[in-house]
C-alpha cells in the first residue's frame, strides 16, 4: 500500500510570514499539532509544531527570578509571554529540515521513519509540492482498521 | 626413573640405580614400597646408609629427606601413578644430574649474594636466597661515637610529637658530617632510614608544612640520598620497610611478637602494627623467590615434578602471608594487634608521602616482591595509574632487583604448563595465580582492605595517600575513585592457563530420604590428576546444569525450537569456556544455551532488566513488590508474552543488543559447598566428597506470585550426577582462610552443625590425628536422616572424636556403644537445647586458656537461624558478659562461622521499617541499624565482630550502605552474604506515591518531577547528613586514642588538639558548605515547586546570604585560624583545648539538629504518601526552614563560646582550601633544593 493511498489529502498548512496568532487559529479549527508551512511561492518549507509553540511561551530560571521567583510567577509570565507571541511571525519557529515522504512511496517506510524519529505526522511532498499528510492515525485506519 | 622396588649398588647386574664409588657395596641399599610408605632399607652395606646425615638401617622416607650413599647425595622424588597425571615415564630419571640447568635469575642471585659478600654491604640491593628481598644482616642498631646525636633522637620522637616540639628539636640538632669519609658505607642503609624518617617526620608533624628542612636534617639526608644513588631525597620501600626493624630476640623468630621499629615515629600501636606486618609479609615471602628460580629451572629441564613442588612453595607462602600473616593487620580493637584506622589515618597514613616534588614514594607499589611475581607471571599491561606509578617506581629500585626482574622474564613458566597440556600443573599454575591475584589472594585482599582503610581515612580527612594526593569534598567519594584503580590494576595481571577450573567426575552417591520428604545427598567427585589443593573447611564451587523438564518448559516459553542457534556475548562465551568439553565457543544451540543460564529463581537485576525492556505492567508489580524471586523465567515469559511481549525477540536478537538473552540472562555462577573430605597435609585431593540438601519449595500465594512447586537448580542436578555417575563437573575451588583448624593439632575443637552442615566438619575430623579433643554437636531432625559414617565410628573408637546428636522431631538419642554410632530412645530437642544442658563443661572448654580455661576453637555450620541460636546459647552459658566472651572469641580468631541461607522462596518476611527509624539507629543507645539492599539490619552486635573493623560498619549505620557492601564484593560470597542474614530485623517500607507529580523551578528551568523523586531527594539528603555524622564521630573520636607511646589517652595533647581544629576546619568547609549551599537549596527548590506555588524561589538564597553576613558566621569561620595560630604559639594552652573540647559536641549536634529537622519532613512522607503535598505542605517547607534555622543557631552559639574564650579573631582571616594535585602525582608541596 502506498501513501498516496491513505495519505490526508488537503492538509492544514500556513504561509511563512504568518503570526503565530495566526498559526494557533489554524491549529485550533483543524485540530492537527503539526501545521506545514509553505513559502509565498506555494512551495512546502517545513513544518510548525504546536509543541513549540507552547515551548516558546515557558519562562526560563532567570525570567522567573526576574519576575518575582515563585511558580505562580512563572505561570502568569507564560500567560504573557503567549500575548506578547501572538503578534510575532512564525518564520523562527519553524522546522526547515524535516522529514518528507513522497506519494509513491511504501507505508511501511513511512511508518518506521515515524516510530524510529518520534514523529506523529509527516509531510507527503511530490517534487516540492505539498501534496498531504500522513498521521500515525491515517496508518492505524488503513493498515489495522481497514485490512 | 626406576620402578620399585629398586636396588641401589655399585653393581650393574644387580642394582637399578647403579652407584659408581668404591664405597659402595655391591647391593647397597632397596627402596620399596610398603603399606604405602617409601622405605628404604640397608642391605648389609660396608660403609653405610646414611639419611640426614644419621646412619640408619631401614627407614620410612618422607618428602625432602637427603639419602647419602658413599659419596653420593641421593635427591628422589617419587612419582605416584595412581595420584598423579606426570605420566611420562620416559621423560624423568631417578637420577638428575646434580647440577641443574642454572637460568638466568639464578645467574643473578648469586652474583647479588657473592657480590654483597665480597664488599661486605648490601647497598646494591638486598638479595639471597636465605633472606630473599630484605638484609641478610640484620638493621644496624647505633652508629659510630661521631654520629650520636642522630642515635638520640631516635627515642625522642614520640614526646616531641605529642608536645608538637618537634621542629625546634630538630632545629636544634648540629649538622652531622655524611660524606664517606666520616660515615663509612656500612651505615648508608642506617643512616637513609633515620634522616628520611626525621625529614618525614619535620614535615608532618603539623598539619601546615614548613618552608624548607632545618640544615642539620637536610644536607646529611642529600648526601646520603645521594651516595645511595638517589637524585632527590626520599623515603624508600627500604627504609620503611625492609630496614626499619630490629628484632627483640636476636635469636627468635623474625616475626611481629619479637620485632620492634628501628626508628618509631609516633610508636604508636598502627604504626608499629601496619609497618612491622608489611615487613613480616616480606619475610613469609623469602621461599618465593627460591622457588620461582628452581620452577624456571624445572621448565628449562623439563621436569614437570619438580615444576609441580616449586608451583607448591609458592602457592603455599602466598596462602601463608595472606591468610596468616597480612590478617595481623587487624582493625578489631579486641585483637591481639589492634590497628585503628582512624590513628592510622591520621599519623601512619600521611607520613610517608614524598616531601619534594618528583620523589618516588614508599606505595604498596614499591615491592620488590611484587616486581618480581609479575616478571614471573609475565604481567603485560601497565596502562593503568597504579600500573605506572609501579613502573616508575621500579626505575628507583637498586641494582640487583632490576636485574633480577628482567632475568625473570627469559624463561616462561606459562607457556610450559600451557605447552604440556598437564591437567595437575594447570590447576596448580592457577590456583598459584589465584592466590596472587584472586578476589580471596593477596591483591583481592589488598583491595578489599585499602578499602575499608581508604574509606575511613578519606573520611576522617586524609588528603593525601601515600602514593598520589586527594582532596575533594566528602560528597565526591574519591576513595571509590582509588578503589576503581585498584580494581584495573588487578585486571592487568592475569594470563591463566586455559579457564581457572578444574574437572571432576562424579561417582554413584547415596540419597536419604527424611520423614518429611526431605533429602541429603551424599556424594563422591573423583579429582585425580587436576593438581587440586585444598585444606579442610574449603568450599568448593560446583557448576549446574538445568535439567530437561525446565528447559522444555523455558523453550516452549521462549517460543523456540530449541535448535536456534545463539550467538554469544563475551561475558558469556568465559562462562561457557568453564564447562567440560566446551573451551572456546562463539555460538550455541539455543536449548544448550538455556542448560547453562540461571533461569531460576529471578535475580533482582534480571527483574529490573525485564521491566526495562518490556514494560509489562503486571510484571513491574511484581518487581516493586519485590518479589521477582518467587518466579523463575518460563512463568516470567508467559507472563509478558501475554502483555504484549515478543518473547522471540531474546534469541532473535543480536547479542550486542539489549535485549539479547546473553544480555538479559546471566550464566549458571558456581553454588558453593563446604567440601566434606580432607586430603593428607599437602598433598593434592582425589577425592571431593559433598553433603547436599535437597531444595524443594513451593512459591508463595500472593497478589504476586501463585503456589507452585520449585526446585533448587543446583542441589537437583548434583542429585541426578550422583544417581547416574559418570557425570563430568567444573569446579573451583574457594579457600575460607576464616574457616581454619588451629594449626596446633593440640588445641581443641567444639563443632555445631545443623542437617548438611556437618559437611565442613567431616573432613575436620579427618584432618584432626592430633591430640586435641574434637566435639561435634550435630541437629537433625530425625533417625531416619542419620547417616552411620564409618569416618565418624572409627574416630569415636580412636578417642578422637565425641559426637552427640540433637533430634528436633523424634524422642531419640545417639549413642557410641565403642565400635559405631546407635540410634537409640531419648527425648527431642535441639542442638541449643543440648549447649545449655552441658553449659559447665562447654564454658570449660571454651573459656581462654589465660583463664584457666581450656581454650577451645568454636565452629558453627548451619543455617543463618541455627548460627544465630547457637551463638545465643554460647552467649548464655558463659558466666558474666556473654556478649563480651564471643566478641573476644571473635578477636582471638577462634569462632569460625561459615553460614548458609537455605532458599526457602519468601523474600516478604519479617516487620517493615521506615527510612526515619533508619537514619535514628546510629548510637549506641538505640542501636545500630543499616540497609542493605531494601532489608534492615541491626548490626549492633556485629559491629564488634566484623572483620573489617568497627569504624566500617559506624561510618555506614543509620543509611542505606548497598553500594558499599557490593564495592567490596561482600555480595558475590555467599559465605558472607549469609552472615549478614543473622542479623536481618525487617524490610525498608516502599512509600506508595502513585502518578502524583509536581513542577520544579531550577537553574535549568521548569520541569515536572514524579513525587517519588521528591522524596528521594529528601532520603538522599538525610543519609548525607547520617553520613557525615558517623564520619564526624569517627574524626572527632581520634581525641581519645593512644596517639603517641606512653601518653595517657583522656590528655588532649598539642597534637591531638590540631587534629582536633583541623576536623572544625573540614567540617565547615568539607561539610556544612556544601551541605548548605548545594544539597538543602536543591531540596528547597524543588519543594517550593510542589508545595507552595506563590513562595520566591530566592528566599532561601536571601535568607543564606543575610545568615552568612553575620558576624557569628565570620567570626567562627575566622577563628579557626587564629586559635590554630594559639596552638602552634604554645603560650597558651587552656583556652585552645576549651575550644577543642566545644568543636566535637556542637559540630555533632549540628547535624543531629539538621537530622532532626529534615525527618520531620521524610515523616511527612510516611504519613501521607501520596497525598502529602496536600495535607503536608506546609510541613515539608518548614522542615527545610528549620534546617537552615539550624545552621544558624550554630553559628550563634559557637560565636558566644568562641568570644567566651576571649577570642576575637580580628586580624584572621579564613584560609583558602589547598589546590587539589589530582591523581596520580607525586611529591609534596616543598620545592627541590639546589
Amino acid at each position: 500500500m502506498l501513501v498516496s493511498d491513505v495519505m490526508t489529502a488537503f492538509p492544514a498548512y500556513i504561509r511563512l510570514g504568518a503570526t503565530i496568532r495566526r498559526a494557533a487559529e489554524v491549529v485550533s479549527v483543524s485540530e492537527v499539532g503539526q501545521l506545514m508551512v509553505l513559502d509565498h511561492d506555494g512551495r512546502f518549507v517545513g513544518s510548525l509544531s504546536e509543541e513549540d509553540l507552547v515551548r516558546a511561551m515557558l519562562p526560563g530560571f532567570d525570567d522567573v527570578t526576574g519576575a518575582g521567583g515563585s511558580l505562580a510567577d512563572a505561570f502568569r509570565i507564560f500567560l504573557e509571554r503567549g500575548r506578547a507571541l501572538a503578534d510575532r511571525v512564525i518564520d523562527p519557529l519553524v522546522v526547515r529540515d524535516t522529514a518528507t515522504v513522497r506519494p509513491i512511496d511504501e507505508l511501511a517506510r513511512a511508518a518506521i521513519v515515524m516510530i524510529e524519529r518520534g514523529i506523529r505526522r509527516l509531510p507527503v511532498v511530490d517534487d516540492g509540492t505539498l501534496v498531504g499528510t500522513l498521521s500515525r492515525a491515517d496508518l492505524c485506519r488503513a493498515v489495522i482498521y481497514h485490512s | 626413573m626406576c620402578a620399585l622396588p629398586a636396588t641401589l649398588g655399585r653393581d650393574s647386574g644387580a642394582a637399578a640405580v647403579v652407584l659408581d664409588d668404591g664405597t659402595v657395596s655391591r647391593r647397597h641399599a632397596r627402596l620399596e614400597f610398603v603399606d604405602n610408605h617409601l622405605v628404604l632399607t640397608d642391605l648389609g652395606s660396608s660403609n653405610g646408609t646414611y639419611l640426614n646425615d644419621e646412619r640408619v638401617t631401614r627407614r620410612v622416607l618422607v618428602s625432602g629427606d637427603r639419602m647419602r650413599i658413599g659419596r653420593y647425595e641421593l635427591t628422589w622424588t617419587f612419582i605416584d601413578p595412581e595420584t598423579t597425571a606426570l605420566v611420562d615415564p620416559g621423560q624423568l630419571t631417578m637420577l638428575r644430574p646434580v647440577a641443574p640447568p642454572r637460568v638466568a635469575a639464578r645467574r643473578v642471585v648469586e652474583a647479588a649474594e657473592a657480590h654483597n659478600r665480597r664488599v661486605g654491604h648490601e647497598l646494591d640491593g638486598f638479595l639471597s636466597l636465605a633472606h630473599g628481598f630484605l638484609p641478610a644482616e640484620p638493621p644496624l642498631l647505633a652508629f659510630p661515637e661521631s654520629h650520636r646525636a642522630w642515635d638520640e633522637m631516635t627515642d625522642r620522637l614520640p614526646d616531641l610529637f605529642r608536645r608538637l616540639s618537634l621542629r625546634r628539636a630538630f632545629d636544634a640538632m648540629p649538622v652531622l658530617d655524611a660524606r664517606p669519609a666520616a660515615l663509612p658505607d656500612r651505615y648508608l642503609l642506617r643512616a637513609s632510614t633515620l634522616l628520611g624518617v626525621f625529614a618525614h617526620a619535620y614535615q608532618y608533624m603539623v598539619t601546615d608544612p614548613p618552608t624548607a628542612l632545618p640544615e642539620s636534617l637536610l644536607r646529611p639526608w642529600t648526601t646520603v640520598s645521594r651516595r645511595l644513588g638517589k637524585k632527590i631525597p626520599a623515603v624508600s620501600y627500604i627504609d620503611l620497610f625492609f630496614y626499619n626493624w630490629r628484632l627483640r630476640d636476636p635469636a627468635g623468630p623474625r616475626a611481629l611478637d619479637n620485632m620492634d621499629l628501628l626508628v618509631p615515629t609516633w610508636n604508636n600501636a598502627a604504626e608499629r602494627v601496619f609497618y612491622l606486618v608489611t615487613t613480616e609479609f616480606a619475610m613469609g615471602l623469602t621461599p618465593v623467590l627460591g622457588a620461582m628460580l628452581d620452577a624456571q629451572e624445572a621448565v628449562v629441564a623439563d621436569d614437570p615434578a619438580a615444576l609441580e613442588s616449586a608451583l607448591l612453595v609458592i602457592l603455599d607462602r602466598l596462602q601463608h602471608v595472606t591468610q596468616a600473616i597480612y590478617p595481623q593487620i587487624d582493625p578489631n580493637p579486641r585483637a591481639r594487634h589492634p590497628l585503628d584506622q582512624v590513628l592510622w589515618a591520621k599519623t601512619v597514613g600521611t607520613a610517608g608521602v614524598p616531601i619534594f616534588d618528583g620523589a618516588p614514594s614508599p606505595s604498596g607499589t614499591a615491592q620488590p616482591q611484587i616486581h618480581a611475581m609479575d616478571a614471573f607471571l609475565e604481567r603485560r599491561d601497565y596502562g593503568s595509574l597504579v600500573g605506572q606509578q609501579s613502573v616508575y617506581l621500579a626505575g628507583f629500585f637498586p641494582r640487583h632487583w632490576q636485574e633480577l626482574v628482567a632475568a625473570l622474564r627469559e624463561v616462561s613458566v606459562r607457556q610450559y604448563v600451557e605447552d604440556t597440556r598437564n591437567s595437575t600443573l594447570r590447576g596448580i599454575y592457577n590456583a598459584m595465580l589465584d592466590a596472587y591475584v584472586g578476589d580471596r589472594g593477596w591483591m583481592g585482599l589488598h583491595r578489599i582492605k585499602a578499602y575499608g582503610f581508604l574509606e575511613v581515612a578519606f573520611k576522617v580527612g586524609r588528603q593525601v595517600t601515600t602514593g598520589a594526593r586527594f582532596t575533594g569534598l566528602f560528597k565526591d567519594r574519591t576513595w571509590d575513585k582509588v578503589d576503581g584503580e585498584l580494581a584495573v590494576v588487578r585486571e592487568e595481571r592475569r594470563p591463566p592457563v586455559g579457564p581457572p577450573v578444574a574437572f571432576g567426575t562424579a561417582r554413584r552417591g547415596r540419597v536419604v530420604t527424611g520423614e518429611s520428604g526431605a533429602w541429603t545427598c551424599y556424594l563422591e567427585i573423583d579429582v585425580t590428576g587436576q593438581g587440586v589443593h585444598h585444606l579442610p573447611g574449603d568450599r568448593v564451587g560446583v557448576l549446574a546444569e538445568n535439567d530437561d523438564e525446565l528447559l522444555r518448559r523455558t523453550v516452549a516459553a521462549l517460543q523456540a525450537t530449541g535448535d536456534e542457534l545463539v550467538r554469544l556475548t563475551p561475558k558469556w562465551r568465559a562462562a561457557v569456556a568453564y564447562r567440560a568439553g566446551y573451551g572456546e565457543v562463539d555460538v550455541l544451540p539455543l536449548r544448550t544455551l538455556l542448560r547453562f543460564a540461571q533461569l531460576r529463581p529471578i535475580g533482582r537485576e534480571v527483574a529490573k532488566r525485564l521491566v526495562k525492556l518490556t514494560a509489562v505492567g503486571p510484571w513491574q508489580r511484581v518487581v516493586d513488590a519485590r518479589m521477582e524471586d518467587q518466579w523463575e523465567l518460563w512463568d516470567v515469559l508467559n507472563l509478558l508474552y501475554a502483555g504484549g511481549y515478543d518473547v522471540t525477540r531474546l534469541w532473535k536478537a543480536d547479542p550486542q543488543e539489549d535485549d539479547a538473552f546473553c544480555a538479559v540472562i546471566p550464566p549458571e555462577p558456581f553454588r558453593l559447598y563446604s567440601i566434606a573430605s580432607a586430603p593428607p597435609p599437602g598433598q593434592p585431593a582425589t577425592t571431593l566428597q559433598l553433603v547436599v540438601a535437597g531444595l524443594d519449595y513451593t512459591s508463595a500465594r500472593t497478589p504476586w506470585s501463585y503456589p507452585r512447586e520449585r526446585q533448587g537448580t543446583a542441589s537437583h542436578f548434583l542429585r541426578r550426577a550422583s544417581v547416574e555417575g559418570r557425570h563430568r563437573l567444573s569446579l573451583q575451588i574457594v579457600s575460607t582462610p576464616r574457616f581454619r583448624l588451629p594449626a596446633d593439632p593440640a588445641r581443641h575443637v567444639v563443632m555445631f552443625a545443623a542437617g548438611s552442615g556437618i559437611a565442613p566438619f567431616l573432613g575436620f575430623v579427618a584432618a584432626r590425628t592430633g591430640s586435641g579433643e574434637n566435639r561435634l554437636y550435630l541437629g537433625i531432625r530425625t533417625p531416619e536422616e542419620f547417616v552411620e559414617r564409618t569416618d565418624l565410628d572409627a574416630a569415636a573408637a580412636a578417642g578422637r572424636l565425641k559426637l552427640s546428636v540433637a533430634f528436633s522431631r523424634a524422642d531419640a538419642a545417639i549413642e557410641f556403644d565403642g565400635r559405631r554410632h546407635v540410634v537409640q530412645a531419648g527425648q527431642r530437642r535441639r542442638v541449643d537445647d543440648v549447649i545449655r544442658a552441658e553449659a559447665d563443661a562447654l564454658w570449660e572448654l571454651l573459656r581462654s586458656t589465660d583463664d584457666g580455661g581450656r581454650g577451645a576453637f568454636v565452629y558453627v555450620c548451619g543455617s543463618a537461624r541455627f548460627a544465630v541460636s547457637v551463638l545465643k546459647a554460647l552467649t548464655d552459658i558463659v558466666p558474666g558478659d556473654g556478649r563480651e566472651f564471643l566478641r573476644q572469641l571473635v578477636a582471638d580468631g577462634r569462632l569460625g562461622e561459615d553460614v548458609f541461607t537455605t532458599y526457602m522462596g519468601h523474600a516478604q518476611q519479617g516487620p517493615r521499617f521506615e527510612v526515619s527509624d533508619l537514619a535514628q539507629h546510629t548510637t549506641s543507645d538505640v542501636g545500630y541499624w543499616m540497609a542493605i539492599g531494601g532489608a534492615v539490619f541491626d548490626v549492633s552486635e556485629f559491629l564488634h565482630l566484623h572483620i573489617g573493623g568497627p569504624h566500617i560498619i559506624r561510618n555506614h549505620v543509620g543509611l542505606d550502605a548497598t553500594a558499599a557492601y557490593r564495592k567490596v564484593l561482600h555480595h558475590a560470597h555467599a559465605e558472607i552474604d549469609a552472615q549478614l542474614s543473622m542479623y536481618q530485623i525487617g524490610h525498608l517500607r516502599r512509600l506508595q506515591f502513585g502518578a502524583r507529580w509536581g513542577v520544579g523551578l531550577t537553574e535549568d528551568g521548569l520541569h515536572a518531577l514524579p513525587l517519588e523523586e521528591l522524596f528521594r531527594t529528601w532520603v538522599r539528603f538525610v543519609y548525607l547528613l547520617v553520613g557525615m555524622e558517623n564520619a564526624l564521630t569517627a574524626d572527632y573520636g581520634f581525641t581519645t586514642s593512644v596517639t603517641t607511646l606512653g601518653e595517657d589517652p583522656r590528655e588532649l595533647t598539642p597534637f591531638k588538639a590540631q587534629y582536633v581544629l583541623e576536623a572544625h576546619r573540614r567540617f565547615l568547609v568539607s561539610y556544612l558548605d556544601g551541605l548548605v549551599h548545594e544539597e538543602l537549596r536543591t531540596l528547597w527548590q524543588l519543594t517550593v515547586g510542589f508545595c507552595d506555588p506563590h513562595l520566591d524561589i530566592r528566599s532561601f538564597d536571601i535568607d543564606l546570604a543575610a545568615m552568612s553576613a553575620r558576624s557569628d558566621v565570620g567570626l567562627v569561620r575566622r577563628s579557626v585560624s587564629a586559635v590554630k595560630e594559639l596552638l602552634l604559639a604554645g603560650d597558651d594552652f587552656r583556652q585552645v583545648t576549651a575550644l577543642c573540647r566545644i568543636y566535637p559536641h556542637v559540630d555533632v549536634q549540628l547535624l543531629r539538629d539538621l537530622k532532626t529537622a529534615v525527618l520531620e519532613g521524610i515523616q511527612a512522607f510516611e504519613i501521607h504518601e501520596a497525598d502529602v503535598v496536600e495535607q503536608a505542605g506546609a510541613t515539608l517547607l518548614n522542615a527545610a526552614h528549620e534546617a537552615l534555622a539550624a545552621v544558624s543557631a550554630y553559628y550563634q552559639r559557637l560565636a558566644e563560646q568562641t568570644r567566651g574564650q576571649g577570642i576575637t579573631a580580628d586580624g584572621a582571616v579564613e584560609e583558602a582550601i589547598p589546590v587539589d594535585r589530582g591523581l596520580p602525582g607525586h611529591g609534596g608541596p616543598l620545592p627541590l633544593p639546589d
